[in-house]
């Protein structure tokens, strides 16, 4: 991935350019910034140097979110932190190019630190004037503009100002996938204990829940959660539903536990929105939706020594013992306990179809994975997908298999997902709006007959960046680059070419596929070639796309690029037949190459009319070579015997002139015997 | 088309069958009556081209062009004196005393070996000419093909 040699300490490096006037020093580290594995460091202005930044550089692993750089520098609330420019520099620590959101410094310190409690008093006025209008003015606009944060916690709101006493500024959401690096509590139950990079975008809900778990965090007076694995908060949060998990015995002023009843409550639907809350903050009197806590069973159910009275919680641990629920799904003590013990007819319904399921696709005993996955889902179907160990979001599977990818590690859970309509069913069952579901289920479509195709451009290429739009160009060959557009391709693989050894067929399986779903014009012209088996026929169609995005990359000059295909398309001057038309060609690429001009190198070699006329003028030369060998041949026939060889004209010949002669003769007889003269 | 060949060859086998045509026998009818009225003529005539009728009858078939070059040749030795003939009495008499004298049907086989000696040297001299002009036009086409060859690839060889 990146160079380990080329590492060395950040406190020697110099200050790392960022476009023309901000340097980010490596020195001068912000951890309080910091998003997951996504570092924070200062960085200032060149002409004055007082003017501090908060450089946030991303790595491949941590997926940072470029694609929605343009819609979140849209947004103009004050309350978030302002972006000042985001692009791809080279890290010199590991010599990697990584992505780099740059924002606005003097925001202040933490609401609350990691781990720790609110320090600031604030009164009832300031919180709903400092911490809950902003807040709900930044939800508003994010809900406008169709944005999700995903990163909305404690630890990463500001005070705004030194003394504390401005409205809070919300930090950076950029620098990885949301809800990526949130604490669990942050997170709805279910996306809580989901893998990280697999707890997808979510919905503009969970952003209005993390709000809620973020101002609790900030009201309560001590952490009565720390120390419970977040494994046993979940299982509590799900027993008696997260509010009351997350209140505890704190004691708040009753004017906000109302609030928060309304935004943490645990279904969707019924949480609060945008409406609610304003009218909470105008002072209307609200009334939350009581917290539902699960139906339980009247007879507890038996399994691995563990008494279970909800099917909500079995669920959470079914996959530790996949044996014991074969055999009961088998003997049907499972479905009598669903059936009898809990009047449900939701779950009952859900647990039939998945039972049928399973049978469906073989013994259960055979196929625990696939069991474990749709018992999971039909048991409690707000909890994340579980298979073969993995976790995840029906919408965060593309981000955990572009780490998976990265990563190197066997991603053959995601063609079983997408082969057993996994997430297909999940998605239903989460119950997402009608207009939405249709376009996931589409996806899932889509996906599923790339998986089918074996042409460069398809397969589980395809469908990582499909699933998810920031994943950089993960091609073994862009290995410690970052390579998310046409510009940063044509950069990246020039410094590649300048470095030497690299052979003209660039575009591996990976990077056509990325750039197929990055935009399917850069690609429309070159795929078929790209995929065809002659060497040549694949070069062209390499040249024919770098010319194309070189176009869209402002024609920037790339002579190493351009040295590199000059130097293998000797097989593709032999498509023009012609060989002093080849000549000519080939100074002429030869020519634009050196200017590093990809753009008209390409144009040369793809003119179509002089193609067409080479192959018509090369078809009249096959036919009259074709006719000439014709006759070769008969004349050679002919010849082989020249002693009757132009007999029959030599005949012929020789008896006109025997004819002429005799006529000759006998018109001078007739003459002389007419004269008188006598010649006997 | 085979059938067509079929049908033709029936035509010509059933013509052969049938004999000479209404023309022909027309033909050989008056000339069967000329040759009866000038018969000192016919006899001149009929002995002095011996030579061509050899010719033509050893001539096989497709190759009447040398019986033809005989005939022209033979017939010219022959013209003189069926001149002379018919500047005497005109009867059988005359002509029995051509034929009989040696020099006439010297003068008349020798026209026709001249005949057989033009036949030798012409068909000679064009069928050389021909087959030189054939190992020209077979260069010809090997320069023209190299050519190509040089200037559109092997390929255009079909290779």
């Amino acid at each position: 991935m990146a160079n380990p040699q080329a590492a060395g300490s950040a406190a020697q490096m110099a200050p790392i350019p960022f476009g023309s006037k901000i340097r980010i020093n490596p020195a001068m580290r912000l951890p309080r910034f910091d998003n997951g594995q996504s570092k924070a460091y200062e960085a200032f202005d060149t002409d004055n140097k007082t003017q501090k930044y908060i450089a946030i550089v991303c790595g491949v692993e941590s997926l940072p979110r470029w694609s929605a750089a343009a819609l979140y520098n849209k947004l103009a609330d004050t309350s978030f932190m302002r972006m000042m420019g985001s692009g791809i520099i080279t890290w010199p620590m590991d010599n990697s190019q990584k992505y780099v959101f740059l924002y606005a410094g003097g925001v202040g310190e933490a609401l609350v630190e990691k781990g720790g409690l609110n320090q600031v008093s604030w009164r009832h006025p300031d919180i709903i004037e400092r911490f809950i209008q902003p807040m709900a003015r930044i939800l508003k606009e994010m809900e406008d503009k169709s944005f999700r944060h995903g990163a909305i916690r404690a630890s990463n709101i500001f005070h705004g100002s030194i003394d504390k006493n401005k409205p809070v500024i919300l930090g950076d959401c950029l620098s990885t996938q949301p809800s990526a690096d949130q604490p669990s509590i942050y997170l709805p139950i279910e996306k809580s204990l989901a893998e990280p990079m697999g707890r997808g975008g979510g919905s503009f809900k969970d952003d209005i829940y993390a709000f809620g778990v973020s101002l609790i965090v900030f009201l309560r007076k001590n952490d009565e959660l720390a120390g419970v694995s977040d494994n046993e908060i979940l299982r509590r949060r799900v027993e008696h539903g997260s509010y009351n998990v997350l209140i505890g015995n704190e004691r708040f002023q009753s004017v906000f536990l109302e609030f928060l009843r309304g935004v943490l409550h645990d279904d969707p639907s019924l949480r609060w929105g945008l409406d609610e809350i304003f009218s909470w903050l105008d002072g209307t009197r609200m009334t939350p939706p009581p917290v539902a806590k699960p139906k339980k069973a009247n007879r507890p159910l038996l399994l691995g020594g563990r008494r279970y009275v909800s099917p909500q919680l079995l669920a959470l641990d079914i996959h530790k013992f996949p044996h014991d629920i074969a055999d009961m799904i088998q003997n049907g003590s499972l479905t009598h306990w669903i059936e009898k013990s809990i009047d449900d007819s939701h779950l009952t319904e859900r647990y039939s179809k998945s039972v049928e399921r399973i049978i469906g696709a073989g013994n259960a005993a055979d196929n625990k994975d696939f069991m474990v996955t749709q018992l999971r889902m039909a048991l409690n179907p707000a909890l994340p997908i579980y298979y073969k160990e993995r976790i995840f979001s029906f919408d965060g599977l593309g981000a955990l298999l572009a780490l998976d990818i990265y990563k190197d590690q066997d991603v053959s859970y995601f063609r079983e997902v997408l082969r057993l309509n996994i997430l297909d069913q999940a998605v239903v069952l989460t119950g997402v709006p009608q207009n939405q579901l249709i376009v996931y289920l589409k996806q899932y479509d889509v996906c599923r007959s790339s998986l089918q195709n074996l042409r460069a451009g398809f397969g589980v290429e395809r469908c990582v960046y499909m699933l998810c739009k920031d994943t950089p160009c993960l091609s073994p060959k862009l290995s410690g680059s970052f390579v998310h557009n046409a510009q940063s391709a044509l950069i990246t693989y020039e410094a590649l070419c300048a470095k030497g050894g690299e052979i003209a067929l660039l575009l591996d399986r990976h990077s056509i596929a990325f750039f197929s779903v990055l935009d399917s014009t850069l690609m429309e012209r070159s795929i078929y070639d790209l995929n065809d088996d002659d060497k040549s026929l694949k070069i062209a169609g390499n040249l024919r796309f770098f010319a194309l995005i070189q176009q869209r990359a402002n024609d920037f000059s790339a002579p190493s690029l351009a040295k590199v295909f000059a130097d293998s398309l000797s097989g593709v001057y032999k498509s023009y037949k012609n060989k002093a038309l080849q000549k000519t060609i080939q100074e002429g690429v030869e020519n634009a190459a050196k200017l590093g001009d990809l753009t008209t190198m390409s144009m040369i070699l793809d003119d179509d009319v002089t193609l067409k006329k080479d192959d018509l003028g090369f078809r009249r030369a096959k036919y009259e070579y074709y006719n000439l060998q014709l006759e070769y041949n008969e004349l050679n026939k002919r010849l082989s015997n020249k002693a009757t060889y132009g007999l029959p004209n030599g005949r012929d010949a020789a008896a006109i002139v025997s004819w002429s002669i005799s006529t000759l003769i006998t018109l001078i007889v007739v003459f002389a015997h007419l004269s008188g003269y006598r010649m006997y | 088309m085979a059938k067509e060949k079929k049908v033709k060859a029936k035509g010509k086998k059933s013509s052969n069958n049938k004999g000479l045509s209404v023309k022909a026998r027309l033909f050989l009818v008056v000339g069967v009556l000329l040759a009866l009225v000038f018969l000192p003529t016919t006899m001149l005539v009929f002995f002095g081209m011996f030579p061509s009728l050899v010719a033509a009858f050893v001539s096989v078939r497709g190759r009447g062009a040398r019986a033809s070059t005989v005939t022209a040749m033979n017939l010219a030795g022959c013209v003189p004196y069926v001149f002379k003939l018919w500047s005497t009495s005109n009867d059988f008499e005359a002509s029995i005393d051509i034929l009989t004298s040696s020099n006439a049907l010297m003068v008349m086989y020798t026209a026709a070996a001249f005949g057989y000696m033009i036949d030798w040297v012409v068909t000679g001299l064009v069928s050389s000419f021909l087959y030189q002009k054939g190992i020209a036009r077979m260069k010809t086409i090997t320069k023209r093909q190299e050519d190509l060859a040089e200037r559109w690839g092997d390929g255009v060889g079909g290779k």
